[in-house]
């Protein structure tokens, strides 16, 4: 009898009790806050090695399977639904508290079972359900576009679930073994769960769900949703993947590209959703490098990506809470009534940028010392434009049209405590990573040998976050930098929002032509065999005529007059 | 357009900020010169790469996000037209 149950069933049993407690917010307050507390306590019952197996139709499945990776993932997500569910709490009827508390705790508990899953079958389930519990939390906002960006994001995700069933299968095929573990881009059944893999991990031309969907949910949903779907995804292609070549060129794409769009992004929170797929595009580098810093490094900024992307997301919901707004031509000046979440916010920024004392100054030097160490001289230049870029939109973007800039004229209030609390804790957790690493590094996946404070590290890095900041304020100065303008601006997702359905519009108006035509052909045959049988049938035709009893009589004679000569003959 | 309205942060504050920040840039260029910086690509051999780096590169940035906003960006009901 083991001593821990699996950690997922922590969640899905709090899930079920959630909606019980509609009437009664103070328990259901407190119940929900408990469910990652007691869920982070069973899972540090579980030990290293531990495996949890049983019988499906004559394979062998495994619903637990503990290894430091996994328990790493775990720990991170438990951390990641406190912050969120603390963050969530305020949540009332009108909100829809009971969908958005009872998917969010369900959501988590799904990404928890899928980084303990052991075999394809098993991650497979949580990875549906991760889509189907998450999209929830952006239906609740019930705006028409929220509904259908709701739509498209669990269609997305149920295809990627599907490529990835689709690839087990194969791989179950060939090897004879459902277990989940390193993959390889051997064959097609590497390739189709990488690509199933690559979906959920918002790969290039992969990726616009996220910046679809995201900014769509609701201000407390997308917080959620920022810290699980993409990190299940690092996760898998961390066991799966480690040291396959193509993921640095796809992680290097990743961190780049979106950094042009998220210049000139004016909703603030896609603008994080941007920022997000550049922050993955470090992680998919690092695993794709493959070494053991660089897998260190992959993950422990997945972890560091939870705390500050999830505390930038907080700060953007906040203001979405208490102004409605979070497009940066609406926004502006919010300092002055919002001083916390302006200061909790800049932590974040400060975070995400990489600044020294501050958590990702850590993972992601990992991550570039480990391009450096095996001569990846061409993606390094790359990556480290990628990391100058992440200054401009996240670390001064972000807080400076929000809560700067031009005055919006909007006076608002502090967020409700909880929010305030949920934030404060993600940048004491920030902080804390930044200044005493050795706390992330004790739960990482390998020996850690790796000092990020060294005096040229440190110096390098502030000058190049220095300068980077110095062009940005340039480029306001001398007034040429990108104003904020109300637009959308077209990205992968044109080609099956607008694309697509002008095809289908084209060959739908095509099609239907054809068939008009098939139809009146078909229509007109059978009228005219209708019309040829009336006439024989029908009441004056040939074959319907009324004929006198005695020619009926002389026919039977003659017919038997003939038999009677034929026999004589 | 947002030009119009005032600017929420007041100049002589905005003043102070921006010559602070110059001088923190000034130190950071002449600490390239007196601390020993760890070398491991070539590129970092120059002298003042990074901030070079650093302002060069966001200014590209800037810049190439220019053009691609004229390439890529709709009204806001763009999908929504339809």
């Amino acid at each position: 009898m083991p001593s821990s149950l699996p950690p997922f069933l922590i969640f899905f049993l709090g899930a079920l009790v959630v909606p019980l407690l509609s009437r009664v917010p103070r328990v259901r307050m407190l119940w929900l806050v408990l469910i990652p507390i007691v869920g982070a306590l069973n899972a540090m019952g579980i030990q290293e090695g531990y495996e949890l197996q049983y019988e499906l139709l004559g394979y062998t499945l495994t619903l637990v399977r503990a290894d430091r990776l996994a328990i790493m993932f775990g720990h991170l997500f438990h951390l990641g639904a406190f912050i969120a569910i603390v963050y969530s709490l305020h949540l009332k009827k009108g909100d829809h508290a009971t969908v958005q508390h009872t998917s969010a705790v369900v959501y988590a508990g799904s990404a928890i079972g899928a980084v303990f899953a052991g075999d394809f079958i098993t991650l497979f389930v949580f990875w549906e359900l991760l889509a189907v519990s998450s999209v929830f939390l952006i239906w609740t906002r019930r705006s028409p576009r929220a509904v259908s960006a709701g739509m498209r994001y669990l269609l997305v995700h149920i295809v990627s679930g599907v490529t990835l069933l689709a690839g087990a299968m194969v791989h179950a095929h060939n090897t004879g073994s459902l277990d989940f573990g390193f993959m390889g881009l051997e064959g097609l059944a590497g390739w189709l769960v990488l690509l199933g893999f690559g979906v959920k991990a918002a790969f290039p031309l992969l990726h616009s769900w996220l910046i679809d969907a995201y900014p769509e949910g609701t201000p407390t949903g997308t917080v959620f949703l920022s810290a699980f779907t993409t990190k299940v995804a690092v996760y898998a292609l961390a066991r799966g993947y480690a040291g396959t070549d193509a993921l640095i060129y796809i992680g290097a794409v990743m961190a780049c590209f979106p950094i042009f769009y998220a210049v000139i992004e004016n909703d603030l929170r896609r603008t994080l959703g941007y920022s997000m797929i550049n922050q993955i595009g470090f992680m998919v580098c690092g695993i794709g490098v493959g070494t053991h810093l660089a897998i260190n490094g992959a993950v422990s900024h997945a972890f560091n990506d939870v705390l500050f992307k999830g505390l930038l997301f907080m700060s953007m919901g906040a203001v979405m809470h208490m102004t409605g707004k979070t497009k940066a031509s609406d926004l502006g000046g919010l300092y002055k009534t919002m001083p916390w979440t302006a200061t909790l916010c800049i932590v974040g920024a400060l975070s995400i940028s990489a600044v020294p004392l501050f958590n990702a100054f850590v993972s992601k030097s990992m991550i570039m010392s480990a391009l450096l160490e095996e001569h990846f001289n061409w993606i390094w230049p790359v990556m480290l434009f990628a990391s100058a870029g992440v200054v401009e939109h996240a670390g001064i973007k972000i807080p400076f049209f929000a809560f700067f800039a031009h005055d919006s004229g909007i006076r608002t209030r502090e967020p409700p405590w909880n929010m305030l609390a949920a934030m404060g804790v993600g940048a004491v957790a920030c902080l804390a990573i930044g200044v005493w690493p050795e706390l992330l590094y004790g739960i990482l996946p390998h020996a850690v040998d790796y000092e990020p404070y060294t005096a040229s590290h440190i110096l390098t890095q502030l000058q190049l976050l220095a300068f980077a900041i110095g062009a940005v304020a340039a480029f306001h100065l001398w007034k040429i930098y990108p104003a904020e303008i109300p637009s959308v601006n077209l990205d992968a997702d044109w080609v099956y929002r607008r694309a697509a359905a002008r095809v289908v519009r084209f060959t739908g108006g095509a099609v239907g032509a054809a068939d008009a035509a098939f139809r009146s052909t078909v229509v007109g045959t059978v009228r005219g065999v209708l019309r040829g049988a009336f006439r024989a049938h029908g009441p004056r035709g040939i074959l319907a005529r009324t004929w006198p009893a005695g020619s009926m009589v002389l026919w039977v004679s003659i017919i038997l007059a003939a038999f009677l000569l034929l026999e004589f003959l | 357009m947002s030009d119009h309205k005032p600017n929420s942060v007041p100049s002589p504050w905005a003043g102070i900020i921006l010559i602070v920040f110059a001088v923190i840039c000034a130190i950071l260029v002449v600490l390239d010169f007196v601390i020993d910086r760890y070398v491991e690509h070539p590129l970092e051999a120059w002298s003042v790469f990074y901030p070079l780096f650093g302002f060069v590169g966001i200014s590209c940035l800037i810049l190439v996000s220019k053009v691609l906003r004229r390439l890529v960006m709709r009204r806001e009901d763009y999908y929504d037209a339809e």
